[in-house]
């Protein structure tokens, strides 16, 4: 078959914002690097989008890639360590999305939270994926998905009680 | 702080710039060039793929079709009797089916015409020491054949020129007959003097009526376009006169209504041309 260039310019076009977003939130909003990152994502994609069953969800299969893509990055560098630590830290770095005050202290405070509460936040109301989506990606049950970003979202709450 | 949830759905989504779009979509399209490229490739070059069998086979059948075609058109050798020979006409059948204008269709003629007497000239120079009787009376019947041919399409071709409509077409194709006419005649004189050398006598008769049939259109051929009948004047009580009276007697006699025209046809009979060896259809 040969490849349709224009049906997966279509998808590309539908989600390049939405997979840099999802780079954007998890490397410390580091620009060059999201673009590049969601460049590869998307050239790793086409290079296999012969085998992407059409019924099946774009969306679900690009995260997917996106998701296994940074796990990579980190692993292959060394990275997670450094970048866990870094990611949205500094006051600098959250300024670079120029939030509000108090989106930025809950950011602040999401950066804080256990990597899994992170996570499964930045999916949920960032990258706004469902939780079957959330489930797909993380290889979880839906239910637990629910469970952890119920969970996720009182111990953010009992953080920001303060502010 | 309102609701948390909705503050978390709140937070920014990024765009990517329109430099980084670029530069994707540039890779994109690279990556899906290489990729067709690749699949293009490997159709056509695998060894067991049945669209690259098929496919070189066909190439292979065309080329060597194509190269005997060629072969079997351009060569003079390719006479009749020859393998290759019912291949030679069916090209030419073509030829003068794609000849689409009647200038066109004049200079297939002309073509066509020359080639059989070719042929003609090549049967008659082979040795017959070498042949039996019969072999000898069918390369003669070929020859004859072919004369007859180039003379049938020497008809033709004066035929189509005369149905040509425009003045200055219809002159370029007289004048392009007119040449060819003298190429037949010495090739038909070449036929002739092997023939005399043969003492084949029924060739050489054969020949003559061949030249005999081109020369009778000596004086059409002559005639000149540029010679222009202007009407009389209304009432004038005088008949029309040439533009050019160089020649007017000949263009008015084309269908033999004058005297001296028929003297002029007398004069350049296949018999005095054959007697002068030369200037047929010419007047002295």
């Amino acid at each position: 078959m040969e490849i349709s260039h224009n049906n997966f310019i279509g998808y590309y076009n539908q989600y390049k914002d939405k997979i840099y977003t999802y780079f954007l939130y998890r490397v410390g909003f580091k620009r060059e690097l999201a673009e590049d990152l969601t460049s590869e994502v998307f050239l790793k994609a086409l290079d296999n989008f012969d085998g992407f069953d059409q019924n099946r969800s774009f969306q679900s299969w690009i995260y997917a890639i996106a998701h296994n893509h940074l796990v990579n990055y980190y692993r292959t560098a060394n990275r997670e360590v450094e970048l866990a630590e870094n990611t949205f830290s500094t006051r600098s770095d959250i300024q670079k999305i120029e939030l509000g005050y108090e989106l930025e202290m809950v950011l602040k405070e999401i950066n804080n939270m256990e990597e899994s509460d992170k996570e499964v936040l930045l999916m949920r109301f960032v990258d706004q994926l469902s939780n079957t989506e959330i489930a797909e990606l993380l290889g979880k049950e839906d239910g637990a998905i629910r469970t952890r970003i119920s969970r996720s979202l009182v111990k953010l709450r009992g953080k920001l009680k303060n502010f | 702080m309102e609701d948390l949830e909705q503050q978390l759905s709140k937070l920014p989504k990024a765009r990517l710039s329109k430099r980084a779009d670029f530069k994707i979509k540039f890779k994109i399209r690279g990556l899906v060039l290489l990729k067709n490229l690749q699949k293009f490739v490997k159709i056509f070059f695998h060894p067991h793929s049945l669209v690259a069998k098929v496919s070189l086979t066909a190439l292979a059948i065309f080329v060597v079709l194509g190269g005997t075609a060629v072969y079997a058109v351009n060569n003079d050798q390719v006479t009749p009797g020859s393998v290759l020979y019912p291949l030679k006409k069916t090209i030419e059948n073509v030829e003068q089916q794609l000849s689409l204008t009647k200038n066109a269709k004049v200079d297939t003629l002309n073509k066509l015409s020359e080639r059989r007497l070719k042929e003609a000239l090549n049967l008659a120079g082979q040795d017959d020491a070498k042949k039996d009787s019969d072999q000898v009376e069918k390369v003669n019947n070929n020859i004859e054949q072919s004369i007859d041919e180039a003379v049938n399409n020497f008809d033709s071709a004066i035929e189509t020129s005369q149905k040509i409509e425009d003045a200055e077409d219809s002159q370029k194709a007289r004048e392009v007959l007119k040449k060819k006419q003298e190429s037949m005649v010495k090739y038909l004189d070449n036929i002739s003097d092997i023939a005399k050398n043969k003492k084949d006598e029924k060739m050489v008769k054969k020949i003559n009526e061949a030249k005999e049939a081109i020369s009778k259109y000596d004086q059409m051929l002559e005639r000149d376009d540029s010679d222009v009948y202007i009407e009389p004047a209304p009432n004038s009580g005088n008949g029309g006169v040439m533009k050019n009276s160089r020649d007017n007697d000949s263009s008015r006699s084309n269908n033999g209504e004058s005297k001296d025209e028929g003297n002029v046809d007398s004069a350049n009979s296949p018999e005095s041309n054959r007697d002068s060896g030369q200037g047929r259809g010419r007047r002295d």
